[in-house]
């Protein structure tokens, strides 16, 4: 395994209320240029990745931390290519640690990853919330370059993710899709679907009743959207926090839904308009 | 699909027919209410007669495995135990397995008979380990979950956790068919065919679930936790999951 590449950022909130985006460790494949005002309030930091994509010798460690009170959006410049894999023992790894502060806020909206034909990709993400701190956090999953008819070509993908409040956990994903032994169409894994998604949206501290009430907000949002190409639905954690989930036939029909609940979750949440990324525009 | 090749402990006779008795489908601990997403997957027409036999093998070898992993490790803690002092540790485990559900509906299906479960294998063993446990939870108000109270059962009776871990897939594997027998056009006949075909899955979760600790057990049931999380919209409901 390579020497980890490190992307170390750490989001400070200043006296005047901005948040200031400090680059402390910053080496190649990755870049940040500098943050920029979002307009809902946030400093938002474009994780860049110089290769164009995931080698399979690549690991890469990236370490958010937003103090007390900052605000921090974070996103890719496009979508997550992680290429073929040579052989068996070469899988490309990447880690992503937040630690979120006291009472600040972290959007963390990637593009989709795409796995491309004979990659093996492990993903590993942890997150952990102090009192009153609140995350939105989503993952978008295709299942390769469809354009080229590519599903489901790719060797491995293993995620972990595990979201925890003072170091308990709330919620936690550890999956290894591994198509060519275990068919990703079975209804126990995808059925019909090809692609799927999943967002979190968490405040440290809110009672159950509250999460339940956002549960039923947000899961009446997921009938709008929900049709036989694409479902959708929302559940209360055990604690703390929602997740929304979806599975869909198209990956644009599920971009587009991630980002109406995204919306819809942030206005519930703290009240604020959900302003896309400018890359998006 | 490989079977077991390690040898397991074979259990006396009695710690066996208790074993039965506590994995019997039929121990009121509410399994028949519960369909985990199932009855979700029936309503949107995804899930039919045809299908289900390989709905379940996956099932087994996704959801199977993990759950098998934690009846194991909880198993492994009752088998090493000569103190009281393993009980922190088997909640933490059960905060863990909770953090691992994220579908609201399914994950208090399983907690609501893992706590009947407890309760109720406690009171009838009458067994040292449990009543502390079963107090513990009481007192604390946390949430367990059937697999590890199952593990747990099945180690204070000496029970090989592969062995304990078969008997709860196969207690788990029974009730879900049962379920799917009042959802879909499924006799008798074909659903003992279905659960006979599927022990290479279920060997095959237990021997998932054993290779590597439960806080590394790997899952992946996307469409089954969609599911689930639309449960509780569905316009008529035969099960509370």
């Amino acid at each position: 395994m390579a020497t980890p590449a490190r992307l170390h950022l750490s989001f400070e909130s200043a006296s005047s209320g901005e948040t200031t985006l400090r680059v402390k460790q910053q080496q190649p494949p990755w870049r940040v240029v500098r943050g920029f005002r979002s307009a809902s309030g946030e400093t938002l930091a474009h994780l860049h990745n110089l290769s164009g994509g995931i080698l399979d010798t690549d690991n890469l460690e990236c370490q958010l931390d937003l103090a007390s009170h900052a605000q921090a959006q974070v996103t890719s410049t496009g979508a997550t290519r992680v290429y073929r894999s040579r052989s068996r023992d070469r899988t490309a790894v990447q880690r992503v640690s937040a630690r979120v502060g006291a009472g600040a806020y972290l959007e963390f909206l990637p593009d989709q990853l795409i796995p491309f034909g004979g990659a093996r990709f492990e993903q590993i993400a942890s997150v952990d919330l102090d009192e009153s701190a609140s995350v939105i956090w989503w993952d978008r999953v295709a299942p390769g370059r469809e354009a080229s008819g590519e599903i489901f070509r790719f060797h491995s993908l293993a995620v972990s993710f595990e979201l925890a409040v003072n170091h308990q956990p709330i919620a936690i994903e550890r999956w290894t899709l591994d198509p060519q032994s275990n068919q990703p169409d079975s209804l126990a894994r995808l059925g019909p679907f090809h692609h799927f998604a999943t967002c979190y949206v968490c405040r440290a501290g809110e009672p159950g009743s509250y999460w339940r009430n956002f549960e039923s907000e947000m899961q009446s949002l997921a009938d709008r959207l929900s049709n036989p190409e694409i479902l959708w639905g929302v559940s209360s954690l055990r604690a703390h926090g929602v997740v929304i989930r979806g599975v869909a036939t198209s990956g644009r029909a599920l971009g587009s839904g991630l980002v109406e609940f995204w919306k819809a979750a942030k206005w519930s949440l703290c009240g604020r308009v959900a302003t896309l990324p400018r890359k998006i525009h | 699909m490989q079977n077991i090749v390690d040898p397991v402990e074979i259990p006396s006779l009695g710690a066996l027919l208790r074993l039965q008795q506590l994995a019997d489908s039929s121990l009121p601990v509410g399994g028949a209410a519960h369909s985990f997403g199932i009855e979700s997957l029936v309503d949107a027409r995804l899930l039919s007669a045809d299908s289900l036999e390989m709905f379940l093998g996956d099932y087994l070898t996704e959801a199977g495995a993990l759950e098998a992993s934690y009846c194991i490790s909880s198993c492994n803690l009752a088998r090493g135990s000569v103190r009281h002092d393993i009980i922190p540790e088997w909640l933490q485990c059960n905060t863990e397995l909770a953090a691992r559900k994220l579908s609201r509906e399914s994950r208090e299906a399983s907690a609501a008979m893992g706590r009947r479960f407890l309760n109720l294998s406690a009171r009838i063993s009458g067994l040292e380990l449990l009543l502390q446990a079963s107090d513990a939870v009481r007192e604390s108000r946390a949430e367990v979950h059937l697999a590890p109270c199952f593990g747990l059962a099945a180690g204070s009776l000496g029970i090989d956790a592969r062995i304990a871990a078969a008997a709860y897939l196969q207690q788990s594997i029974t009730t879900l068919l049962s379920c799917c027998q009042r959802l879909l056009p499924v006799g008798q006949t074909r659903a003992q065919e279905i659960l006979w075909a599927l022990e290479p899955y279920k060997l095959h979760a237990v021997e998932r679930g054993s290779a590597i600790p439960a806080a590394r057990a790997s899952s992946f049931t996307p469409l089954v936790d969609v599911m689930s999380c639309r449960h509780a919209n569905l316009y008529t409901r035969l099960f509370i999951s």
